[in-house]
């Protein structure tokens, strides 16, 4: 293992760069013109080291079907899949997925009871912004966000507006898709309603490897349906004051697709959310104020044909937050005060289970010049009744020239048990202690804009990472598994992300690359025999590429996406693993636009050479497969 | 142009580079004994697999049954193996299937389907056998000749380990806490035997005598040896260990089968005479965990798995009868049972 896959690894990077020069070459001879230079303007996110604000193009491009399949070729994040449109969660920086935070306009999603966040019940239509936060950057949402977090937000704009838009997606395996938005509103306020309809037979073709001859067959018991709707309303009571109310609706059916030499067993899912967050904002001079309410209540019911009941969780967490930033001179103040309580119930749980907890967030930042600025901020952090914790960060950066950047960070986070990992029966621990993290980072920023309208920016990320006490779960020898604090995990890693852009008269082209190094090894040995000290942790893959590039002229558009993600192992020490793979897809769109009709319709080809391959060890993923979207847009 | 014709290659190149991944055939030594050690795997991860190691060579093969069968993998949770007309019928009981090989080479004659959670079989004659199971409420009557399914057995709820004496088929119902007799003749119920909470492994002495081991459920009970009269269906013993929160797992007899073995974290022995359990350990885990044990019949030696993290290649050890270590070896993750090939 090793070689192989790092030449293959290369080869298809050479074929990659290759193809970008060409492009970039072909753009260099039309030096003559003289265009203005586009000013470039960046949200915060693009310029914070460790912190990535995913294109909205790439966002919204309906090729891909949700978050976790935007993450997976936009990112430097590992997205963990069970196959088409089952559950995908997210490992950033070599840790767990239970360690990605995710939040919708600040307020947490993760599942109180087993700390994941399903990204695969994300449709992107209702996602105006996301931003992936690497590290400890997370901390200003919240804490656990030991590898990082995933920031997704809603913008309201209050303009004079009235925009409709209907989606219709057809693709193979039964996949039809439809997406409605209306946007209605002015200068004082802001209606947008959107509503999303899913159905998938997901019966592609597959080798059966746990049949004689490798048979291919068709997948059973792969279908979904799936139901979401947001409201989201805004009003602007005065000048510098805001409120803001979103209301989103999911309901999930899906049933989930088998394992290999696991036929027998018919698994079905079903996920319902309510999410209400009410916000309330006030502009301030050189600052604002806000107090922020939600209200997330979670239900999952999951059956199979082999257990007599099913199994239900509901877990209903009321989140709360007050919020205030303000500026003086060179220095800015940012202070966040969270209040959460957490309920749930299982058949698993002995009773109901109520927690409360709440967090203090200070973050001071002074630009000492106009080029070095300091930051501290710390976050501390109380399990009602329970545990006190607290969180520093500590962070330099320094502007060496116009184009440059570097930057520096220090932190400690930690994540604190789930409720099943306390309380399941049986299993549950109650003597768990938190997860601890202690980080190191340094990182390089580039960005530069052309005359010629090519602008390139490019980061860079170096960093190191300790996790004590982590979780896991095992066996005892009562028959029952149980939530213990194993072991120790060092992690090492590089991330690297180029995006350039280059407009020339009617055509214009993007390109985003992004690699991971990742290296996170086990320090901890049970006894004598356990041969997973110094090992790559199960699931964590050690090199990851993707690679977009979208290139159009007048009202045609062409795209081609790849991503490779090297070999991942599926024991602790490292005996087995899962073969590399990589992905292409490919698709051209043409656009139609009268008076304020705009008509777009796009076809793509996924897996574009019918990579048969599994991302989790006998779990197939579809095979090529090909879709038509069609958008109708009146603005 | 000149820069396409080198893309266009590249991309042949690319797309046509491939990995050769089948395993090679395994050929197993056919000299000394061959310990066939059952690597259960994760649940709902299809790992499991055979690893074979051989005391006159000292080497262990991992994979058995994927090497000599194309590659194929032997499925999710890999329980029991049993030698039925020279041939071995092996439980794989989350892939709900018996698969049947070759006993001189593994390789695959076909498979028993149908079935919903199979763990153990119980042959009986060369053309009928009783395989046990976790959900089903019943036991499967098979026919190993002709690979089928040929009628079913009333029980009550998880059915496990089985032993035939005299005609009559003593199989553990693990739920309703029983060991149910039945008649293999007519396959009728003739007797339940209560026993405490939870029996689930069986084994006969040198005096004739069933020996259950009861695990006491999960702080329910008090776990428990029985020793059981298989013509008066009479306890005639039982002995127990007065502390809900422990439990007895594994049973075993020594080479003559005048000793009893079991786990209960360490190994503990008494003899069949005794009246009390043992207070002291005859092997001490100290700090491994014992999985799973089998005393060797013809040498008496002691063979015990250790699944360490369960997410790893396991480790078995090799003592003498005396409990002293005498050899390690790797195996697969999570070896659950052992299975000696004599030469």
């Amino acid at each position: 293992m090793g070689k192989l896959q790092i030449l293959k690894a290369m080869k298809t990077l050479v074929f990659l760069l290759l193809l970008f020069s060409f492009f970039l070459k072909a753009q260099n001879t039309h030096t003559d013109t003289v265009n203005i230079p586009r000013v470039v303007v960046t949200a915060n996110g693009a310029q914070k080291i460790s912190s990535q604000t995913i294109d909205s193009t790439f966002l919204k491009h309906t090729a891909q079907k949700d978050l976790g399949e935007v993450l997976a070729l936009n990112s430097n994040v590992f997205v963990k899949s069970y196959g088409i449109g089952s559950q995908a969660t997210v490992s950033l920086r070599g840790s767990g997925s239970s360690h990605t935070a995710v939040f919708w306009n600040g307020i947490s999603l993760n599942s109180s009871m087993n700390g994941i966040s399903d990204l695969a019940l994300f449709p992107t239509l209702f996602i105006d912004n996301a931003v992936v936060d690497y590290g400890n950057r997370s901390l200003e949402n919240g804490s656990g966000g030991l590898g990082g977090a995933i920031s997704l937000n809603n913008k309201m704009h209050f303009k004079e507006q009235n925009e409709f838009m209907l989606q219709h997606q057809i693709g193979n395996f039964g996949f039809r898709n439809s997406t409605l938005s209306l946007v209605v509103g002015n200068e004082k306020w802001q209606s947008k309603s959107r509503v999303f309809y899913r159905t998938a037979t997901n019966n592609f073709e597959y080798q059966d490897f746990g049949e004689e001859g490798f048979p291919t067959k068709e997948v059973e018991n792969a279908s979904l349906k799936q139901l979401s709707f947001m409201q989201s309303v805004s009003y602007r009571l005065k000048e510098q004051q805001t409120i803001e109310a979103h209301f989103w609706y999911y309901d999930s059916d899906r049933h989930l697709p088998p394992i290999i030499t696991l036929n027998d067993i018919k698994e079905r899912q079903k996920d319902e959310s309510y999410r209400f967050l009410l916000k309330s904002k006030r502009y301030i001079k050189d600052g604002f104020y806000s107090l922020n309410m939600s209200v997330i209540k979670d239900e999952l019911e999951y059956t199979n044909n082999r257990l007599e009941n099913q199994s239900l969780s509901e877990n209903t967490s009321y989140r709360n937050f007050a919020e205030i930033e303000k500026k003086w001179n060179k220095t800015k103040v940012y202070t966040r005060l969270n209040f959460d309580i957490e309920q749930a119930e299982h058949p698993s749980f002995s009773s109901s289970i109520q927690r409360e907890r709440s967090s203090l967030y200070t973050s001071v930042s002074h630009n000492f010049s106009s080029k070095l600025a300091i930051e501290a901020s710390a976050r501390s952090e109380w399990i009602i009744q329970e545990d006190q914790f607290f969180l520093p960060l500590l962070s330099v950066s320094y502007q060496i020239h116009t184009s440059w950047k570097i930057s520096s960070q220090l932190s400690k986070n930690l994540k604190y048990p789930s409720l099943n990992d306390l309380y399941w029966e049986f299993g549950g621990n109650e003597e768990l202690k938190a997860e601890e993290n202690q980080s190191a980072e340094f990182g390089i920023v580039y960005n530069k804009n052309w005359k010629d309208n090519l602008s390139i920016d490019w980061k860079g990320t170096a960093y190191y990472s300790e996790i004590d006490n982590y979780i896991q779960w095992q066996p005892t020898a009562l028959g029952y598994w149980q939530a213990v604090n194993l072991k120790n995990v060092r992690i090492k890693g590089i991330e690297s992300s180029l995006n350039i852009k280059q407009n020339q008269g009617k055509i214009k082209m993007q390109v985003s690359a992004n690699y991971t190094y990742t290296q996170s090894l086990n320090q901890t040995k049970q006894h004598l025999h356990d041969d997973s000290k110094g090992k790559q942790l199960i699931y964590i893959p050690e090199n990851q590429f993707n690679a977009q590039l979208r290139t159009s002229y007048k009202t045609y558009a062409l795209f081609y996406q790849w991503q490779f993600v090297s070999a991942r192992y599926t024991t602790t020490d490292n005996s087995d693993w899962q073969p590399d793979y990589q992905i292409s897809n490919v698709g051209v769109s043409k656009r139609v636009e009268k008076d304020k009709h705009h008509i777009n319709v796009e076809f793509s080809v996924l897996n574009l050479f019918d990579l048969e391959y599994h991302a989790i060890q006998w779990r197939p993923m579809a095979n090529r497969n090909y879709q038509i979207s069609i958008s109708y847009q009146l603005k | 142009m000149k820069m396409n014709r080198i893309y266009w290659l590249l991309l042949v190149v690319m797309i046509s580079c491939s990995d050769d991944d089948s395993d090679d055939q395994i050929a197993l030594a056919k000299r000394g004994t061959n310990v066939i050690v059952l690597n259960e795997g994760n649940f709902q991860s299809a790992n499991g697999s055979i690893s074979i190691y051989n005391t006159s060579t000292e080497e262990s093969q991992q994979k058995v049954f994927q090497a000599n069968n194309s590659s194929r993998p032997i499925g999710d949770v890999v329980q029991s193996l049993t030698s039925i007309n020279d041939q071995y019928f092996i439980v794989v009981n989350n892939s709900n299937k018996i698969e049947v090989v070759n006993s001189n080479d593994f390789t695959s004659v076909g498979k028993i389907e149908g079935l919903n959670s199979p763990r153990y079989i119980l042959p009986i004659s060369a053309t009928k056998a009783y395989v046990s199971d976790l959900y089903e409420d019943k036991l499967y009557v098979i026919n190993p000749r002709t690979l089928t399914v040929e009628k079913t057995i009333e029980t009550k709820g998880w059915t496990e380990q089985m032993v035939l004496i005299d005609n009559k088929a003593f199989v553990c119902q693990v739920d309703s806490s029983m060991i149910y007799v039945f008649d293999v003749d007519n396959d009728n119920l003739i007797q339940k035997i209560p026993t405490n909470l939870q029996p689930q492994h069986l084994e006969v002495d040198a005096e004739g005598k069933l020996w259950v081991s009861c695990s006491g459920g999960i702080n329910q009970g008090y776990p428990a040896l029985h020793r059981i009269n298989p013509i008066s269906f009479e306890v005639e013993e039982t002995l127990e260990l007065q502390d809900n929160s422990k439990s007895i797992g594994e049973l075993e007899m020594n080479s003559d089968k005048t000793k009893v073995l079991y786990l209960m974290n360490d190994v503990f022995e008494l003899s069949i005479q005794d009246r009390e359990l043992p207070t002291t350990p005859k092997i001490l885990a100290n700090g491994r965990l014992f999985y799973a044990f089998e005393v060797h019949e013809k040498t008496g030696d002691i063979y015990l798995s250790d699944a360490i993290d369960y997410l790893q290649r396991g480790v078995v050890y090799r003592m003498d009868s005396l409990g002293r270590e005498q050899t390690t070896f790797k195996a697969g993750i999570i070896p659950g049972a052992f299975y000696f090939q004599d030469f």
